[in-house]
């Protein structure tokens, strides 16, 4: 088995069963609104992506023997949840670019996106609700309960990130951020799903706690390599806009490290820049912004974080999976903190 | 919570407060291990090199590693500590008449246990009305018992064979993926908590098409309560094909 290889396939593989389901349950048949929800609601999941959360958690309850219809039902649900949390962020954030194409909202407008992004949500109930006849009602209510703080956490998180911006906080630090990141990113990216593939895979019969632990490392460090992409990375392989999130006045890693480097009048200088809305912000400041980053070596010092998590996120996936048998979905999940460290 | 600071007068705030030293003296976590020579596969394999562009030797990582994981840690354990003490809250006592919300996991475990039950009386009663399987797994076996030994059946599988050697009352679950042929390993059932497992377990198709399928579960004696799973692999592909529970009451 090709370890550098495992990883990309199983997306590819499973990415594609999931895109196959969620446009069974978006097939809205009659004229409920087709023009302005129909296509509106398969725009996004059309477009691809990766799959990473849908195609994490069939690996781990493939990994400990269930099926692939076993957990299709609420890796769906996922999807159909992710693509609605990314069609608000593109609002909040007034994001241009996602995935490639046009963001919603800048489409069809803010009212229809936040519309299609509700629709997103109501909707995944339905597969969470199917899990009844699969797995049985008192598991299918331990998923709903894992949804359900999932939800809450992602939402907190994205709070926590918006309040940071509307009240041009400055002063955080590295944990601030990774407190942020824990609600924000990793509950709904990969704590949920390994918990819930893990639930269906022993039937509730395993401890949940090191999911938790690998779900946060592996997690923090697919975001802080997805803010890092975002300021220099290849935009036809990111998929969104390059240098958005500096733009957007985001608090990265990145940020946080300059404002904690950089000397007094740089720190006023790089505040004005964060709290001027992004259409008044110049682009000569952007520019100094970055450079700036690159004499204080942020983004390197975000790079070894990365890999510090990333090979937390190693040891706690020994001590989460020990003792199960050897196999192809255990071997993405294992290799999965070093791909996200190292994907373009 | 970080201290928000207006931009005009971000310059003014710049004197930062600093955290409290942590109580503890030492890390709770050797995060070093990781890329050390003593680091061991999980299954007691000799380490491969890191992935993490370090060189896989403990002491090359620089001090943004050490300190991305130390803080990743401490996050962790602040967030779980607060989730502790938030389910403790639960705890507290309640007035006399009123349920304590400490029954709460119990009341709800018992009513989802009701309920499941009553689901599966649901679905039984359904695929005799209509006819057919209303969306169990295709292959799926349960039994519950003190102690029995001969064939069962199910409407899913033509024929099971269950032996089943055990002192407490236990309920046995079998899935498996379809079609079911070759040799199947079992990996030790174990618990959800605690390191105890069942290793005397085995099932095995039968090599005519229509032969049963044979379950063996020999517990253990004075094996505690609990609920014991354990993956069922194809023996020569090593791909899971299902799973065994056994819950000892």
């Amino acid at each position: 088995m090709n370890r550098a290889q495992v990883v990309p396939e199983i997306l590819g593989e499973y990415g594609a069963i999931c895109r196959r389901a969620v446009r069974r349950y978006l097939s809205i048949r009659g004229d409920r609104g087709a023009e302005y929800l129909g296509d509106a609601l398969r725009d996004y999941p059309e477009r691809g992506g990766r799959s990473l959360r849908s195609s994490l958690c069939i690996a781990v309850a493939r990994a400990f023997g269930a099926s692939i219809d076993d957990a299709l039902d609420s890796a769906v649900a996922l999807e159909m949840m992710h693509n609605s949390f990314l069609i608000h962020d593109d609002v909040e954030d007034d994001s241009e670019v996602r995935r490639g194409r046009p963001t919603l909202h800048v489409l069809h407008g803010v009212p229809i996106a936040i519309n299609v992004g509700d629709a997103l949500t109501v909707l995944s109930l339905r597969p969470f609700l199917r899990n009844r006849s699969t797995l049985g009602a008192r598991l299918s209510l331990r998923i709903l309960e894992e949804a359900e703080q999932m939800a809450r956490e992602t939402v907190e998180g994205q709070a926590i990130e918006l309040g940071w911006r509307r009240a041009n906080t400055i002063d955080l630090g590295d944990d601030d951020y990774l407190r942020m990141v824990l609600k924000k990113t990793c509950w709904y990216t990969t704590i949920f799903p390994t918990r819930v593939g893990a639930l269906i895979g022993s039937r509730d019969g395993v401890d949940l706690e090191p999911f938790l632990r690998f779900g946060f490392f592996v997690g923090a460090a697919f975001q802080i390599q997805d803010d890092l992409l975002n300021l220099i990375g290849d935009r036809a392989q990111y998929g969104k806009e390059i240098g958005g999130d500096l733009w957007e006045g985001k608090r990265t890693l990145m940020i946080i490290h300059l404002l904690n480097q950089a000397n007094d009048d740089e720190v006023t200088r790089l505040s004005l820049f964060l709290a001027t809305p992004r259409a008044d912000k110049r682009s000569s400041d952007a520019t100094w912004v970055r450079d700036l980053m690159d004499s204080y070596g942020s983004v390197a010092y975000c790079q070894q974080v990365a890999h510090g998590l990333a090979g937390a996120a190693t040891l706690e996936f020994e001590r989460g999976f020990a003792g199960l048998p050897e196999s192809r979905d255990l071997s993405f999940v294992r290799e999965l903190p070093a791909w996200v460290i190292s994907r373009a | 919570m970080p201290r928000q600071t207006p931009a005009a007068s971000a310059k003014k705030s710049r004197a930062r407060a600093k955290k409290p030293a942590l109580p503890r003296t030492e890390p709770v976590r050797s995060w070093s291990t990781l890329f050390g020579s003593n680091a061991t596969g999980a299954h007691g394999a000799a380490p491969e090199p890191s992935p993490f562009g370090f060189g896989g030797v403990a002491g090359v990582a620089t001090d943004s590693v050490r300190r991305g994981v130390e803080l990743g840690y401490r996050v962790l354990d602040d967030y779980m500590r607060q989730g502790a003490s938030a389910a403790g809250a639960f705890a507290k006592p309640t007035p006399v008449g009123i349920p304590s919300t400490a029954d709460l996991p119990k009341m709800t475990e018992r009513m989802m246990q009701y309920t499941s039950d009553f689901t599966s009386l649901w679905f039984d009663a359904m695929r005799i009305v209509s006819g057919h399987n209303a969306g169990r797994p295709a292959a799926d076996a349960r039994t519950a018992g003190s102690s029995s030994e001969g064939p069962a059946t199910s409407d899913h599988r033509s024929r099971w064979v269950l032996e089943v050697r055990s002192e407490r009352p236990a309920e046995i679950i079998v899935t498996l993926d379809e079609p079911v042929t070759g040799e199947l390993v079992v990996e030790p059932l174990r618990a959800s908590s605690g390191k105890k497992t069942i290793a005397d377990v085995a099932v095995r198709p039968s090599a005519e098409p229509e032969g049963p399928l044979r379950v063996r579960v020999h517990v253990p004696p004075k094996l505690p309560p609990g609920r014991y799973t354990g993956v069922v692999v194809d023996a020569e592909s090593r791909q899971p094909k299902g799973r065994l529970t056994v819950t000892l009451r």
